[in-house]
């Protein structure tokens, strides 16, 4: 994205009154003076609500969140008047234009984030996965740390047994490691919502494998946590 | 003949991973194994619907009945729940 000059966000001008939804639709479908106010408008909008979407993301108070948010809309603006056909009404017009632009917000921040991190990294694991484990319960005695040790042994070779290496990639990467589904999609050469149905039959492959030995998550997680 | 199972299984994805986890990925999968449904809605599911269900959650009303598999759903993809949250936020409401 092209550096650009900054904008406060409370430099926007105030908008005109709410428009209906189908005054959205029909401005924006329209051609001349009337498109242009809609978009104009449109912009503000969406930066408005970026700068309250993305806090904890980005710094929205910080001077460059003005140009970042600024390019955020115009990419979401582009997404929205191409598919101006799917708005259903669900909604207000300008929460669903809100999500479109958060959805573009957060996949190029994500972007970001995990630029640099390769699956083959996450595979590997981070420094310390390979150390003896560490119990961090003092209180737990011999009894309690050997059966967490065969519980996570346990847990391994179900992974080892019952998964393809694609499911087991996706579930390091996505459930362990914390990727972002939409990051390991990428890297694995496949959208989102494939990714999402790959890990939900690895879910349920592990689910069923635990029941057949007898095991149920909620005893994983008693042995580990105390629930 | 062992590398030539390799390559047939490496063909049909079963080549196995081998995982070393700590107790707190045992807890991370195990508390999404609990979560796990048979039907589930998928991303593009809850993306259709996220700015019904935002609007109507931030109004505080009961939005179970607007996609039973949707809170689920929410509950196991972490990007999905992540953008209900910002759009959320965006509309002046407080995540749950």
């Amino acid at each position: 994205m092209s550096p650009r000059p900054l904008k406060p966000i409370d430099a926007v001008p105030v908008p005109p009154p709410g428009r209906t939804n189908a005054e959205w639709l029909h401005a924006l479908r329209t051609n001349g003076a009337e498109r242009d106010a809609a978009l104009v408008d449109l912009r503000y909008e969406l930066v408005r609500g970026l700068s309250r979407g993305l806090v904890g993301w980005v710094a929205t108070e910080g001077p460059d969140f003005g140009a970042l948010a600024e390019d955020f809309a115009d990419e979401a603006i582009m997404r929205i008047l191409g598919h101006l056909d799917e708005f259903e009404g669900r909604s207000r017009f300008t929460t669903w234009a809100y999500k479109i632009a958060i959805r573009v917000a957060l996949t190029e921040l994500r972007r970001r984030r995990w630029k640099d991190v390769s699956l083959d990294r996450l595979l590997e694991g981070e420094p310390g996965v390979q150390a003896p484990r560490q119990f961090s319960d003092p209180a737990s005695g011999p009894e309690t740390k050997a059966e967490r040790v065969e519980l996570l042994h346990r847990v391994e070779r179900l992974i080892a047994q019952e998964l393809t290496h694609k499911q087991a990639t996706a579930l390091v990467a996505v459930t362990i490691r914390g990727m972002p589904l939409e990051e390991v999609a990428g890297r694995m050469g496949m959208k989102r919502n494939a990714l999402y149905k790959l890990l939900h039959d690895a879910r349920l492959r592990l689910q069923k494998a635990l029941a057949r030995e007898g095991l149920t998550p909620a005893e994983i997680l008693s042995v580990f946590e105390g629930r | 003949m062992a590398r030539f199972a390799q390559s047939i299984s490496r063909l049909f994805g079963r080549r196995k991973t081998v995982v070393r986890i700590r107790p707190e990925d045992a807890v991370k999968v195990a508390a999404l194994i609990q979560a796990t449904c048979d039907d589930e809605c998928t991303c593009d599911d809850a993306y259709r619907v996220l700015d019904e269900f935002a609007e109507r959650a931030g109004r505080g009303e009961d939005v179970s009945d607007l996609m039973p598999f949707l809170k689920t759903h929410l509950e196991t993809c972490c990007d999905c729940r992540e953008e209900a949250e910002a759009l959320m936020r965006a509309l002046g409401a407080h995540p749950a």
